[in-house]
């Protein structure tokens, strides 16, 4: 494939954009994640009473 | 018994057992910065810089170390020149350290079937390490004027198509001297330790690397994909330090050093083959951790401080780099503190053991869990050994710490059925057992490197690992390393062998 027809395909913005919103997931699955750790301690420390 | 203890002996004490706490603390504060990742990367300035200039391709050399590499060069070299990259824009420079096997025909191959794009430059004597096989190879490269990047890999490794453009972008930055990937352990069929550090690259490059993305300093380049502004590797002399054996640990500081920003994509992935066995992972991290001990103490002026290096000197950089690299200090501390507790003052020592091994109970599922989703696809295949990362005994204790009754009738019930009295006694071993077993861990860890040396013993060896566990196993490396450096043992180049198994 010639430089030229790779560079059509490439769409480097919306590689970039692809990229950036994987990132910006990584703040929600964070978020999921600790709000599963507290409903964890919050279910152990009831189950302690 | 408290009476029996002074004041400062108990704080004294206190502190042994907790700073086995630090570790775990400091991995939560790190994972907790990896969703800021989400809002707080590079990637606005790069597309700042793709809407002013267009495409940011830089021409790029590809340098490639390789000693008796003929199982795996001839497909590296078809992998790299058929990346989506402009052909004008890519040149392959293949390092041939002096091989002994196949790797000159292959190459010499290869330089006919791509002209002008793939280029052998071979070595007469060889064997003094990866630093100055790169050396010969950057001496040539920047003696021409035409590279604008260059990008070291290793030998075996496997780009993604799109691998080199996604760490090109960023080099549009002016600030920017530096770009590494995300390296995935890629052997298939993937064997238990193929599986581990599958997992461990999640925790250790995807995950931490991003967080030092956050802090504005990476710890290291990694040796299989570092992609270098041709300003900035000349900025360092153009050459890799070839005094340690953390070339790239010590690449990447002298970067940042030289004031140039280094940065981790995690979206660019490379594929590599990685140490099957634990004698050949020992081989390496040990390698790895020397550098590790010679890095610490050559840049002993810069930890802490900040008004000497505004990177390198922050506490958080700090603090995440001296907790992987005390972490076997910090696993004897706690158990030396506990076991001189348990005879002193019980009652105290227990109280301090349920309140670490909570804190580990709280790290290992958040750490765990975060890692399974920031990369879900490796984290399908390494699942069982992200679960048992921290051994199956370290499990029991979680399990127990957190829910102590239940276990205690449980374990009760299982003595008593084998005719066994849960006694004082039996009762009191179990606790000096679960005290001693962080810094008894890395022991057992050791064990199963020693089973796999010796015949018979090695169908053990990854029995063990799973017993004692892979975080302990790099513990005991780590603290073996110490004992090498200490005694001034011998820097040999170990290379790691490859047998050609990355699919990618």
């Amino acid at each position: 494939m010639s430089d030229s027809g790779r560079r059509e395909q490439w769409h480097p913005l919306r590689e970039l954009d692809r990229d950036r919103r994987t990132e910006r997931r990584l703040l929600w699955k964070e978020l999921a994640v600790l709000a599963l750790l507290v409903a964890l301690v919050l279910l152990r420390v009831a189950f302690a009473r | 018994m408290a009476s029996a203890l002074d004041t400062t002996a108990l704080i004294v004490l206190t502190g042994m057992v907790m700073a086995g706490a630090i570790p775990l603390v400091a991995a939560c504060y790190q994972f907790s910065l990896i969703g800021l990742h989400g809002i707080r990367n590079h990637y606005p300035r790069v597309e700042q810089a793709l809407r002013e200039h267009g495409d940011a391709t830089p021409r790029t050399a590809i340098v490639v170390p390789a000693w008796n590499e003929a199982a795996v060069i001839a497909t590296t070299v078809d992998r790299l020149v058929a990346m989506d990259y402009p052909e004008d824009s890519l040149r392959v420079y293949v390092v041939d350290d002096a091989s002994t096997d196949a790797t000159p025909e292959v190459l010499r191959a290869k330089e006919l079937e791509y002209p002008g794009r793939v280029f052998h430059l071979r070595r007469d004597k060889g064997g003094e390490g990866k630093a100055h096989t790169l050396n010969h190879g950057l001496g040539v490269i920047l003696a021409d004027d035409w590279c604008e990047a260059l990008l070291i890999i290793d030998a075996d490794v496997i780009f993604e198509p799109e691998t080199l453009r996604k760490m090109a972008r960023h080099l549009s930055d002016p600030e920017v001297g530096a770009v590494t990937a995300y390296i995935k352990e890629g052997s298939r069929p993937a064997n238990y330790m193929a599986r581990f550090i599958g997992f461990e690259y999640i925790t250790a490059q995807a995950a931490s690397r991003r967080a030092q993305n956050v802090l504005g300093v990476l710890a290291c380049l990694a040796g299989g994909a570092q992609l270098h502004k041709r300003e900035s590797l000349e900025a360092i002399g153009g050459r890799i330090d070839t005094s340690s054996l953390a070339e790239d640990t010590f690449t990447t500081f002298m970067t940042q050093r030289e004031g140039w920003r280094v940065l981790f994509d995690g979206n660019a992935i490379v594929w590599a083959e990685e140490p099957a066995d634990i004698l050949g992972l020992w081989k390496q991290r040990l390698r790895w951790a020397r550098g590790n001990v010679q890095v610490s103490l050559r840049y002993m002026w810069v930890w802490f401080r900040r008004d000497r290096d505004r990177r390198l000197g922050g506490f958080s950089f700090g603090l995440f780099w001296f907790t992987i690299f005390l972490m076997p200090i910090f696993m004897i501390s706690a158990s030396v503190g506990l076991v001189i507790l348990f005879f002193v003052d019980f009652p105290y020592s227990w109280t301090l053991f349920r309140v670490l091994w909570i804190t580990n109970a709280v790290t290992y599922l958040f750490v765990t869990l975060f890692s399974f989703t920031i990369d879900p696809a490796t984290a399908r295949r390494t699942w069982f050994e992200g679960l048992m990362f921290p051994g199956a005994v370290a499990l029991v204790i979680i399990v127990y710490t957190c829910f102590p009754p239940l276990f205690e009738d449980y374990l009760r019930g299982a003595f008593e059925a084998v005719g066994v009295p849960a006694d004082g006694l039996l009762v009191s071993l179990a606790i000096l057992f679960a005290y001693v077993w962080l810094a008894g861990s890395m022991v057992a860890a050791w064990a199963a490197k020693e089973a796999e040396g010796r015949g018979r013993l090695r169908i053990l060896s990854p029995a063990l690992v799973y017993t004692a566990g892979y975080g302990p196993l790099l513990c005991a490396i780590t603290f073996t390393a110490y004992v090498k450096e200490a005694r001034g043992a011998e820097m040999k180049w170990d290379k790691t062998e490859k047998t050609g198994k990355v699919l990618g």
